[in-house]
């Protein structure tokens, strides 16, 4: 008779005084070194994308004195301080606190590592994090997804922290209100990480409510309270600046302005995915390009609605919002068929680090566009470009694959997988609006605990039960058909190396 | 059996004396507090009249800036003639014409 498969850690929480043990330091040192290479070969200025408009908010906030951005208020925020202090400098001096902040992430996805699963798969964490090319970008250019996982994943480990018992008492009241504070920032850095106080708050309920680390009946009434000091902390973060935005706008305004226009790009007639852009993506001739394109096809006499430019921004949102439902009432068949393709767009292979690698700094003066930055002609280089371009596209599949793996076959401890279910509960909307892999950066960071959990197990066996191998088959499922349709962009990628 | 890197914690699953009631307490005065701030924020929204005075007189250039942004986001400008704008700007501050050249130079085109 086999063994039953038991947890490392199934007598009780562990014991985790040193909350940086010495067995971290290598991959940290490894995560700053690569991160350090890829931050010296971004040249030439704001790489494109959203990344001019925030350089933009930033040194006018910092010469003008106020914000005056449609966005949340706290990446601009780190720019602005930066050109504050180092003028001319600013925006490199951001881009080195963003690699510092990506350290920082590393760091902290060992420490949530070791609390979902062990040490050792603490450590593997900390490897994955430095090594994992997709997430790199986001660690020097200036986009909100950098500071956005370096406020998310403290969250998730002191809450975790909490709901395995490790934090008691005042430290556990400590440990809620400053991850409610963590992610009320991390709401002030991109509106979608609302979806993640809300996925938190469900799973709070319930995980936060369980007597320590054994496991037993949840008390409701705990897990309520321990939820609502979390959520209210997040309000009270949050508060001011919707305070602020308000009385500028004269109506309530909770933080970004942007909802409007998001909803009339992602519920509309007209795809859009800013990982294709610049690219040929193939109708046919490869797996999965015919069924693409004919779920992307829209039946005939659907028109693009257009966009309804008012005057007041808060009114156009709202009519924007309003007409994008009345798209989806009125096609529901068209829209559940492109939401297909929009998981697979947020399930893809591509990342913007094969976006970055396939694009040269423009020439600003035939391109006519703000962006002149990129990656150095080195990495832009086919020799260096087709192999990192590849290791990406597989570092992606195979984060998933052994993220899918740990999280539903690897004992984890009790919290830890409802925790990553959070996660992806909090990245699955967006496949309802616009899907791209920008978008899903913070919940990808996640993934890197199952998967390190699964390298840590890698030599005993997997969990049984019938439901646990079904959702197992079913996940890969899922990725093997995104995959598949995948495979006309990322072909179309690689041509473009 | 644990791994020796695993130390089991000795297991006190019930919360000590007081912590229920004091985190009821914190999560109701924060809530509370988040609550009267926005509303606050609410409250004192100024009216496009307070704001066109602000923007045009105010000492300090922020709040030229702040007050010349609030009106953007309410749609003020886009309904009244170039004119009128340009006027607005050159009796403001150096920082305001800034601003609106800079970050919403699309007002400055005739429309």
């Amino acid at each position: 008779m086999r063994p039953r498969p038991t947890i490392e850690h199934a007598a009780g929480p562990p014991v985790l005084g040193r909350w940086l043990p010495t067995g971290w330091l290598a991959p940290l040192l490894c995560a700053a070194v690569l991160r350090g290479l890829w931050l010296m070969s971004a040249a030439g200025g704001a790489f494109r994308g959203d990344e001019p408009a925030y350089v933009g908010l930033g040194r006018a906030w910092s010469e003008l004195g106020a914000y005056t951005g449609q966005w949340p208020p706290l990446h601009p925020a780190l720019i602005a301080g930066c050109v504050t202090l180092f003028g001319d400098a600013g925006e490199t001096a951001a881009r080195v606190v963003l690699t510092l902040l990506s350290v920082w992430s590393c760091a902290w996805l060992m420490a949530l590592a070791t609390r979902a699963h062990s040490e050792r798969a603490g450590r593997r964490a900390g490897w994955i994090a430095a090594l994992y090319l997709p997430l790199v970008p986001f660690a020097h250019v200036l986009l909100s997804e950098g500071l956005a996982i370096a406020l998310l994943l403290p969250a998730c480990t002191l809450l975790l922290a909490v709901a395995i018992g490790e934090l008691r008492g005042r430290r556990a009241t400590a440990a809620l209100v400053a991850a409610g504070f963590a992610v009320g920032l991390a709401c002030l850095t991109k509106d979608a990480c609302l979806f993640w106080l809300g996925a938190l708050s469900l799973w709070g309920v319930v995980a936060l409510g369980r007597p320590g680390a054994s496991g037993g009946a949840t008390r409701w009434s705990g897990g309520l309270r321990r939820t609502a000091l979390f959520v209210c902390a997040a309000a009270m973060t949050v508060a001011p600046w919707s305070a602020r935005a308000s009385a500028d706008q004269g109506s309530f305004q909770l933080l970004g302005r942007t909802a409007g226009l998001n909803a009339y790009m992602g519920w509309n007639r007209d795809y859009i995915n800013f990982d294709h852009v610049g690219l040929e993506v193939p109708e046919a001739g490869v797996p999965g390009a015919a069924l693409r394109a004919d779920l992307l096809t829209p039946p005939p006499g659907v028109e693009q609605w257009p966009f309804e430019f008012l005057p007041d921004v808060a009114e156009r949102n709202r009519i924007a919002v309003a007409t994008g439902r009345a798209f989806i009432a009125a096609h529901p068949g068209f829209f559940l068929r492109t939401r297909t393709v929009k998981v697979a767009d947020l399930l893809t292979p591509l990342s913007y680090m094969t976006r970055y690698l396939r694009m040269p700094p423009p020439d600003p003066a035939a391109s006519g566009i703000k962006a002149t930055g990129g990656y150095c002609s080195v990495l832009t280089s086919r020799p260096f470009s087709i192999p990192l371009t590849l290791i990406s596209i597989a570092m992606v599949v195979a984060l998933a694959l052994l993220a899918a793996y740990g999280a539903i076959l690897v004992p984890l401890y009790p919290g830890a997988a409802g925790l990553l279910c959070a996660a992806c509960a909090a990245t699955a909307p967006l496949a309802l609006v616009v899907a791209m892999s920008r978008f899903r950066a913070p919940g990808e960071a996640l993934l890197i605990v199952p998967a390190a959990a699964a390298l840590a197990s890698l030599r005993r066996p997997p969990l049984r039960g019938l439901f646990r191998r079904a959702l197992f088959v079913a996940v890969i499922g899922l990725l093997v058909w995104s995959w598949t349709l995948a495979i006309g962009p990322t072909l179309a990628s690689l041509e473009k190396l | 059996m644990a791994a020796p890197e695993h130390v089991p914690a000795p297991a006190s699953p019930e919360a000590p004396p007081g912590e229920g009631a004091a985190q009821w307490l914190l999560a109701g005065a924060l809530g509370l507090a988040a609550a009267a701030t926005v509303g606050l924020g609410l409250k004192g929204a100024p009216t496009t009249e307070e704001l066109l005075e602000r923007a045009r007189t105010a000492e300090a250039p922020r709040t030229q800036v702040r007050a010349m942004h609030a009106l953007i986001l309410r749609g003020y400008w886009e309904s009244r003639p170039l004119e009128e704008l340009t006027e607005h700007l050159d009796a403001g501050s150096d920082e305001a014409r800034e601003f609106v050249t800079r970050m919403h130079g699309s007002l400055l085109r005739p429309r």
